[in-house]
């Protein structure tokens, strides 16, 4: 949870406060902005309250909600559903100068992988993905990798390409050789969408070799 | 009633599902707590092929090798791309073996260039691997440069390679250079020319196929390239092997045979001890 308040208003001007739960989140999962208004007076019931959205890529604010507070100033607006990441204040339309501060809110890829054996020597792993339709989808590189039962290096056993199934649903598949019968395998791709979800540092390039796991590095 | 009742089954066998799936996307897609990207991992269960040829192949192929006299050195890059053999970082002479190195940093280049193979270009390679001509090795060495063989060492993941002093036949490399070389020639050749390098390297002339080919010959495809330095007993082979799902590499590195015969007899017994057992 964030909780933040804005900036010290003038001396006439209500205090909001906001916060975010949770502050990131998962493609299709909703949130909620709770806070308060401090400072109105008697007037604090009542308050009407916009939330305003500001998704990537952050050409600015339009309102997409509206609730008044309660009698004890607070408010909530639940079941916001962004879609990538974006930008969320609140705003009183009654004193349009009293915001609280931006919340930033990280979107989340919705991802299933699955495996499935096939046969002998052919085990079809498979990544399905929802996601923001901002940004396009056209077909990139999936890269697969895969480790045997307690090894800690990946190997890069296939490149396949990914495709849109249907609007804002990616799908790639690679059907591979298993390791070992239990093994750990890992599945990386740059879409074209990347900069509109996740958090700043999943905005890399993928490995495009054989790897070792982050931090078993002896 | 009944038509409710159906209804009613259908919506809770798909919450069961929306459920499973649910717990299925909790299980398994975890994006990596380091992750430089959407990278995300999971666990599988399988059923693998066993590596081709298998450690017991490979401990007799050793042992073969520990008897022979002179020095010697193997390598196998198994199916599953696994490196193992015998004293396999040694250095070598490659002899003739390097011409491989120079074919692929020729179709490399021609590949930059955007031009396909032309009759000057095929009179100089096909006599280099079909006949091991040693002019047109020089040739086409002239012709890519000592830093473009370097640069074919380096993208096939070679430790113990160094240009030859004087000649080309006096580069340095080992068996598991060589084997990691030639298991990687499908990534290192472009895809225009893969078809022609592989024509190339399982159409060699009688003389010059000795060693692995009247080993592995008919069951496996061979793709490979004999050198030879007999004043020195030098006699080198490296072979990549496939069948329908199965490819892997042998190098096999011999010198101070008492004969040419005896080096042959050498890399053949290898071969054989590799491929007793056919998958």
């Amino acid at each position: 949870m964030i909780v933040v308040a804005g900036a010290p208003a003038a001396a006439t001007e209500p205090e909001i406060t906001a916060s975010l739960t949770p502050a990131e989140l998962a493609y299709g999962t909703t949130l909620a902005v709770t806070g308060r208004v401090l400072g109105a007076g008697p007037g604090a019931q009542d308050a009407p309250l916009a939330l305003q959205a500001d998704p990537y890529p952050f050409r600015g604010f339009i309102t997409i909600a509206r609730v008044a507070t309660a009698a004890d100033g607070s408010f909530a607006f639940s079941g916001v559903r962004p879609d990538r990441n974006t930008r969320l204040r609140v705003i009183d339309e009654a004193s349009p100068a009293a915001l609280s501060a931006v919340l930033g809110v990280i979107v989340d890829p919705r991802v299933a992988i699955n495996a499935v054996s096939v046969g002998r020597g052919r085990t079809r792993l498979s990544l399905r993905v929802e996601h923001t339709r901002e940004g396009g989808s056209t077909s990139v590189s999936a890269w697969w990798f895969v480790a045997a039962a307690g090894a800690r290096v990946f190997h890069l056993v296939a490149v396949t390409p990914t495709r849109e199934i249907s609007a804002g649903v990616t799908y790639a598949s690679a059907t591979v050789d298993p390791p070992s019968k239990r093994f750990s395998y890992r599945v990386c791709f740059n879409p074209t969408w990347e900069q509109a979800m996740g958090a700043p540092l999943s905005h890399g390039r993928c490995p495009e070799h054989d790897h070792a796991a982050p931090g078993d590095a002896g | 009633m009944r038509h409710l009742a159906m209804r009613a089954e259908a919506a809770s066998r798909w919450r069961r599902l929306a459920a499973l799936t649910a717990a299925c996307i909790l299980l398994v897609a975890v994006q990596i707590s380091t992750a430089r990207a959407f990278e995300y991992q999971g666990e599988g269960l399988g059923d693998p092929v066993a590596a081709y040829p298998s450690a017991k192949a490979i401990a007799a192929a050793a042992r073969f090798l520990d008897g022979r006299a002179g020095r010697t050195s193997f390598a196998v890059v198994d199916s599953r791309g696994r490196v193992s053999g015998v004293r396999m970082h040694e250095h070598f002479q490659t002899a003739s073996v390097v011409k491989v190195m120079m074919l692929v940093a020729y179709l490399q280049m021609l590949n930059a260039q955007h031009r396909g193979l032309r009759a000057a270009d095929t009179s100089l390679l096909y006599p280099m691997i079909h006949i091991s001509d040693n002019n047109a090795a020089s040739a086409v060495l002239a012709i890519v440069g000592e830093p473009a063989l370097a640069r074919v060492a380096r993208e096939s993941g070679m430790s113990d390679y160094a240009p030859g002093v004087g000649w080309w036949a006096y580069t340095q490399t080992s068996a598991a250079d060589q084997a990691r070389f030639f298991f990687a020639l499908d990534q290192l050749i472009p895809p225009r020319f893969y078809g022609y390098a592989r024509g190339l390297l399982s159409g060699i002339e009688p003389s010059q196929s000795w060693g692995i080919p009247p080993v592995a010959r008919p069951l496996w495809q061979v793709f490979f390239k004999t050198g030879a330095l007999p004043s020195e007993g030098l006699f080198n082979e490296v072979a990549r092997l496939e069948r329908p799902g199965v490819t892997f590499t042998i190098a096999v590195f011999t010198s101070g045979d008492p004969s040419m015969s005896y080096g042959e007899q050498t890399i053949q017994g290898v071969a054989a001890a590799l491929l007793v057992h056919t998958p």
